[in-house]
């Protein structure tokens, strides 16, 4: 993800009281190098994957979690 | 039941392993000895030959775009990790999986930054009172690291 956005964090704008969903959407318009990870890619809210409907407040760190390859 | 998780710098040696889990874990503490009737050790080793999406897209059988893949040969895996979550999922995971399957005991340690080929990237020893439940937690185990625990590898060709 940071070698595809060519950065180790990245800035979205989202209106207040944004959820994950949005702040989803948000990536992949403002950012269109992030767009093909998008899909199979989950948000984790201040390390905890967040669903979809969770609520992003001011402080908190937001990441994105792209398909994981341990093992 | 008794989890231990570790994630360590580097490959998996023995001298690593034996670091992380101490005399206590080979003395088998806190593990009712008698009890177990299976263990089952699984350790993911980084191979030579690694797939690579190829830039090309072909149709496949059903009609679908695929990309095609050809393997090249590695010199390395470089393990990435998204911490603290990374630990916390995984032990998590390991807690899970134990409850899950009524282990005895659950042992799971994994690779960050870089491995060679031939060394090891991940172990995973399960010890349970039937192979059933040791074999079944081991699978379950491996195919939930790979959606939940923030580690990626990324490779570092020859």
């Amino acid at each position: 993800m940071a070698a595809a956005s060519g950065a180790g964090s990245v800035t979205v704008t989202v209106r207040d009281g944004a959820t994950v969903q949005d702040v989803l959407a948000a990536l992949g318009e403002q950012h269109p190098s992030l767009h093909f990870a998008l899909p199979g890619a989950r948000l984790a809210v201040n390390s905890k994957f967040a669903p979809a409907s969770a609520l992003v407040s001011t402080g908190d760190e937001v990441a994105l979690i792209a398909l994981v390859s341990g093992g | 039941m008794t989890v231990h998780t570790s994630i360590l710098d580097g490959p998996l040696t023995v001298a690593a392993i034996s670091r992380a889990l101490g005399d206590q874990w080979v003395q088998r503490a806190g593990l009712v000895w008698d009890q177990v009737g299976a263990q089952v050790r699984f350790d993911g080793v980084v191979r030579r030959m690694e797939g690579v999406a190829a830039p090309d897209k072909t149709i496949d059988a059903r009609g679908d775009r695929a990309s095609a893949q050809h393997e090249r040969p590695l010199a390395a895996l470089f393990y990435e990790t998204y911490e603290p979550m990374a630990t916390r999922q995984f032990q998590a995971l390991a807690e899970r999986i134990c409850e899950r399957h009524c282990l005895k005991r659950i042992t799971a340690i994994h690779s960050r930054g870089l491995v060679k080929v031939g060394e090891t990237s991940f172990v995973l020893i399960v010890d349970a009172a039937h192979r059933r439940e040791a074999l079944l937690a081991v699978g379950e185990f491996i195919d939930a690291l790979k959606c939940d625990v923030p580690i990626w590898k990324q490779p570092r060709w020859e």
